[in-house]
């Protein structure tokens, strides 16, 4: 349900770098790279966004994602590791200070528009 | 053509979240977000909260709902100033979002506040991704939920400075692990504190209050 909102910036960023180069071309492909610890579900983004840009320049592009993995780093020992089974407890020294490294990324990676 | 674009989705949110960070500040309040499932005793909580406090620290509630201005009356009873946000005009969102929690607050005379309580939509999912710019995050969770809810919606309480375990007073009734909640808190969240209480007893919630009293005097030592 909150994709709504994100849909909505994802447009805006996308129309804003798709016009960047001048001209007014029409997008092909979007390539957004979503952390695996976001709640974020692609297909709603994806429905949104059809929604969203029908009769536009972006209408029919392809969102392409890509899941970044969740890794956290601990601040005792400094071990990086990947979370798995939502266990953010330091595997190697058991420490539970631990930052999340990657995970929660939400950026438009890049489009691709017609030449 | 290939364009490199590189921008983050969230990245308004953010501004409006540390505008509102520097809102709180200004106004010399502390900021507490809560979240949690429908129906975990946020408001229940709210009014012992108050009804506790009496006047030793001024408060006021932003309120969120989808619908409705139950819970706002229910905590106005306290003689306390409410504001309320309905997220049906945004289209039924199940979340509350900094921009609109700010322009909440500006309909309150924060002057004599000390504490600002944002009840968030009942929510385990969809909060935890907006940061409302507070000076603390709070998930409720009940005991008749289940131990499993921090598995299942670990970003929430990952996102969390406090989680309080509500509704005790009903584990006498309930084949509740708590032990294992504790262990599944823990998982997704080390360093979490789990404060167990029960608005209805009262049982509990000196320790909330002291862990309020304590946010507010840190964030007046801040400002100072």
């Amino acid at each position: 349900m909150h994709e709504f909102s994100i849909t909505q910036e994802l447009v805006k960023v996308v129309d804003e770098a798709r016009v960047e180069g001048g001209g007014n071309p029409r997008v092909l492909r979007v390539k957004i790279v979503v952390g695996g610890f976001t709640a974020v579900v692609p297909d709603c983004v994806r429905h949104y966004f059809d929604m969203l840009v029908e009769g536009t320049r972006m209408e029919g592009a392809e969102l392409d994602f890509e899941v970044a993995p969740v890794t956290a780093s601990c601040a005792a020992c400094g071990n990086v590791f990947d979370v798995v089974s939502v266990e953010f407890s330091c595997p190697a020294c058991g420490g539970g200070e631990t930052d999340i490294v990657s995970g929660r990324e939400l950026f438009v990676d890049s489009i691709e528009v017609a030449d | 053509m290939e364009i490199k674009v590189l921008k983050k989705l969230m990245a308004a949110q953010e501004a409006d979240a540390e505008i509102n960070r520097k809102f709180f500040s200004d106004m010399n309040v502390a900021a507490v977000n809560m979240m949690s499932s429908p129906g975990s005793g946020k408001t229940a909580l709210l009014e012992k909260t108050l009804e506790a406090l009496g006047g030793e620290l001024g408060a006021a509630v932003v309120e969120g709902d989808i619908l409705t201005t139950l819970d706002a009356e229910r905590l106005a009873r306290f003689g306390i100033q409410t504001a309320q946000i309905n997220t049906g005009p945004f289209g039924g969102d199940c979340h509350l979002e900094a921009a609109w929690v700010r322009s909440a607050a500006e309909q309150l005379d924060l002057s004599l506040v000390d504490l600002l309580f944002v009840e968030n939509v009942g929510n385990l999912v969809c909060p935890a991704e907006f940061n409302l710019g507070v000076d603390a995050n709070v998930v409720l969770i009940s005991v008749t939920e289940g131990e499993d809810k921090p598995a299942k919606y670990p970003i929430m309480f990952r996102s969390c400075d406090l989680c309080v375990v509500s509704k005790i007073d009903l584990l006498p009734a309930l084949d509740f692990d708590m032990e294992l909640l504790e262990r599944n808190i823990r998982a997704a969240n080390p360093g979490l504190r789990a404060m167990k209480l029960s608005a209805k007893t009262g049982e509990g919630v000196c320790e909330w209050l002291d862990w309020l009293r304590g946010l507010s005097a840190s964030k007046k030592r801040k400002i100072k």
